[in-house]
């Protein structure tokens, strides 16, 4: 992949954070209590829900310059929160390509994605995810 | 949940086994929003899955570990920072056991800091608690 891409910060989306679909995600991993069940008053989404809107990688895939392919696993995950998410937040996330890093025949990229209020600026939550390539199409025999 | 003068370095969160079907992974797939066919699909995984079958999706092995530090920390708003270092891939039909134990403790801000983990039976490192860690706040 294209190492001029560290550094590289990719336009911001917003995400809004629905009860029902915190109640969904609470109840696909057998969470229980208010994130599962509330059906009104504030809730406190679980920590990893943070994945219905830090993982896919789509600013990677739509990046021509960076070189990115699907010949890939999940490395390793890391959130850390200014303070917990919950229903009704408003969103805004930022994406930004930390390291591209060779290991061997693959190749390890971290993005980082700032997630911050979106109506007072404030901090949330940072994601970190390394996502390894492996060798690229291009260079299968 | 356990305060902070309960927390010694050593402390072992309660287990939670769960065996892995492709109900859940589909369910998951859909609350998450990640459809990679690589969790669903037969004939892809096939192709490109390290044990030429389907396997969970990291982030749902990180989903029950977060659950179980949740759970014992009393509440997601209790959880400060969690990583999760994939290492072994978890097939459906695995067995997956969930855990963690307090490898440090801070008076000063009083939160605890928890190697946390997802194992196969066979003992294969699905979240691998050499570099997967919970910081969490602890009451007085």
């Amino acid at each position: 992949m294209n190492r001029d891409r560290i550094g590289h910060v990719y336009p911001s989306y917003r995400y809004e954070v629905s009860r029902e679909k915190v109640r969904e995600y609470a109840r696909a991993t057998g969470v229980q209590g208010p994130a599962a069940t509330a059906q009104s008053g504030p809730v406190t989404a679980p920590p990893t829900f943070a994945a219905c809107f830090t993982i896919g990688g789509g600013s990677l895939f739509a990046d021509p310059e960076l070189g990115a392919h699907w010949n890939l696993v999940h490395g390793s995950q890391d959130y850390e929160f200014a303070r917990p998410v919950r229903v009704g937040d408003v969103l805004e996330c930022t994406p930004r390509i930390a390291d591209i890093q060779p290991k061997g025949r693959m190749e390890l990229l971290t993005l980082q994605i700032d997630c911050v209020d979106a109506d007072s600026g404030e901090p949330v939550l940072t994601s970190r995810g390394t996502i390894v390539f492996f060798n690229a199409p291009d260079e299968e025999a | 949940m356990p305060r902070f003068d309960e927390v010694t370095v050593g402390t072992q969160l309660p287990t939670h086994a769960q065996t892995i079907d492709q109900g859940q992974l589909i369910v998951y797939a859909g609350a998450s929003g990640d459809f990679n066919p690589l969790h669903w699909q037969e004939e892809f995984a096939a192709k490109v899955s390290p044990t030429g079958g389907i396997i969970a999706h990291g982030m749902y092995s990180m989903g029950l570990v977060s659950r179980v530090v949740t759970e014992w920390a009393g509440g997601p708003e209790k959880v400060k920072r969690l990583s999760a270092s994939f290492r072994a891939p978890c097939p459906v039909g695995a067995t997956l056991t969930i855990g963690g134990e307090v490898v440090a403790v801070d008076p000063a801000s009083r939160t605890a800091t928890l190697a946390v983990w997802a194992e196969l039976e066979d003992g294969a490192k699905v979240v691998d608690r050499r570099s997967s860690r919970a910081v969490v706040a602890l009451d007085e």
